[in-house]
């Protein structure tokens, strides 16, 4: 009866996972963003290109397995965006959960944090699995900036958005595009009110600004919310089989919505 | 120390006098210590808890701790925890428990956790408490004399939700995670004995037949 009990025992430890609490910070991977901007850099990149931009993944673990499928199946495409919500209740396992099925795409994926991602630790775990929550990348001569633009959750404190980041990367004179990648849009009620058109200013004060990159509403938007030719770009959650398409071809570009 | 914890002591307290009550007057006084390895509540737990005269019913109150070197981050929670034992046999003087079933709440300490959003969200944005989960408990024991060592398999309430939601993505087996301890026993947990009154007294001394007389006016 003893060996049943020690057999049973050894099983339970064989099958499952150890969690110490659902809050802990021990993430399967680390420094996801950093490894796979590592490998767009070793892209030979073309004067046109496309990636693709996903929204809220949140607990939609069977669509988004179904989205990883999709993509392996695209051939003209060369990376994937997401713009934060990974996770629903800021949990580790969580976050083991999404990086796992993210990391069966063939292609490069970087990722911005949302405001659930912040919830209990997750901003601990996030940090860890994916890096820095304010980041910025080239890809051939296109400038992608990410960000963390979740006001609400630091009680609006002004210290989310990083605006004196954002200033430092967008007064670049280098790049022909830039991008920007963050889950709360400046018009949303979850962002800073007061640094609403601090931001707005920024990215006017760069003419090759393009697009800023949105998620949190949960719905395809495409919106040109202060008219001055920067495209404000709200892709729906993994829920509704949402993704946008952007194709970039020289300084010209053009966004497609999409669904699988 | 916030009220929800003292709210989940107080709910342990009860749980405590109920199980004293339904054995008839025994001290408030614990039933057992214990220590634990994992099972969701911290890396090391230790507590005290309740048992009922048959020890089938126990309310277990624990302080759980994961060290930041361990768990990433430095988590203190507490935990309050019933289980039943469903399928028990005794074999050689140990009772073995095949099937205890219940479930825990655990509270985590901490600015970083809320029970209802914070007053900077103008209404109940996330309908779920960071600071608190309830568990489902599943496990076993084996018995023998003052030690009680199980364990047990704890799912947590968002991982059951998690998986109901994706049946075909997540496996069954991903949410469960493991936990083992041992409890001692402090104190019999026979109940006071029975007052007995007027003539109703045992025989100090007797033929077998007043005993046996006497026994069956019970």
């Amino acid at each position: 009866m003893k060996t049943t009990i020690l057999l049973i025992m050894v099983l339970c430890v064989a099958g499952c996972k150890m969690q110490y609490h659902p809050s802990e910070v021990r993430p399967d991977h680390t420094n996801l963003n950093a490894i796979n901007i590592d490998r767009l850099k070793k892209d030979v990149v073309e004067d046109t290109f496309s990636f693709i931009l996903v929204g809220d993944t949140q607990r939609f673990y069977e669509q988004l397995d179904d989205f990883v499928d999709h993509v392996n199946s695209l051939e003209d495409v060369r990376f994937v965006l997401l713009n934060g919500d990974l996770v629903d209740f800021g949990l580790n396992k969580e976050y083991n959960w999404i990086a796992e099925r993210l990391l069966k795409l063939k292609l490069p994926f970087v990722a911005t944090i949302g405001n659930h991602d912040m919830l209990a630790n997750g901003r601990l775990i996030y940090d860890k699995m994916f890096g820095p929550e304010n980041f910025s990348f080239y890809y051939g001569n296109s400038k992608f900036i990410g960000l963390n633009t979740n006001s609400e959750e630091v009680g609006f404190n002004g210290s989310l958005p990083d605006l004196n980041f954002l200033a430092s990367e967008i007064a670049d004179t280098v790049a022909r595009n830039i991008f920007l990648l963050s889950h709360v849009s400046p018009s949303s009620a979850a962002f800073d009110k007061k640094l609403e058109m601090e931001w707005v200013e920024l990215l006017q004060s760069n003419p090759r600004t393009r697009i800023s990159m949105h998620g949190h509403d949960h719905q395809y938007k495409l919106l040109e919310p202060y008219e001055d030719g920067i495209d404000y770009l709200h892709v729906g959650a993994t829920r509704a089989r949402n993704y946008a398409k952007i194709s970039v071809k020289g300084e010209h570009y053009t966004i497609e919505e999409h669904y699988y | 120390m916030k009220w929800h914890c003292l709210l989940l002591i107080g709910f342990q307290c009860l749980g405590g006098f109920l199980f004293a009550q339904f054995n008839k007057g025994s001290s408030l006084l614990p039933h057992h210590a214990q220590v634990q390895y994992a099972g969701n509540i911290g890396f090391v737990s230790a507590g005290i808890g309740y048992a009922t005269k048959n020890e089938k019913l126990q309310a277990d109150l624990y302080y759980g701790y994961l060290p930041k070197r361990i768990g990433g981050t430095t988590i203190h929670s507490i935990t309050g925890k019933f289980t039943a034992s469903l399928i028990d046999r005794n074999y050689r003087k140990a009772d073995i428990s095949f099937l205890n079933l219940g479930f825990l709440v655990n509270y985590a300490f901490g600015d970083q956790y809320f029970l209802f959003s914070p007053d900077n969200y103008p209404y109940n944005y996330y309908r779920f408490p960071t600071a608190a989960f309830v568990g489902l408990v599943v496990g076993g024991s084996y018995k023998k004399g003052p030690y009680n060592f199980y364990y047990e398999v704890v799912a947590a309430d968002r991982d059951m939700i998690s998986f109901a939601n994706n049946p075909s993505s997540i496996k069954f087996t991903e949410i469960w995670s493991f936990g083992a301890g041992v409890k001692m026993k402090l104190r019999k947990n026979k109940g006071k004995q029975r007052v007995l009154i007027g003539n109703n007294i045992p025989p100090a001394s007797g033929s077998p037949e007043e005993i046996a007389a006497y026994s069956c006016n019970w």
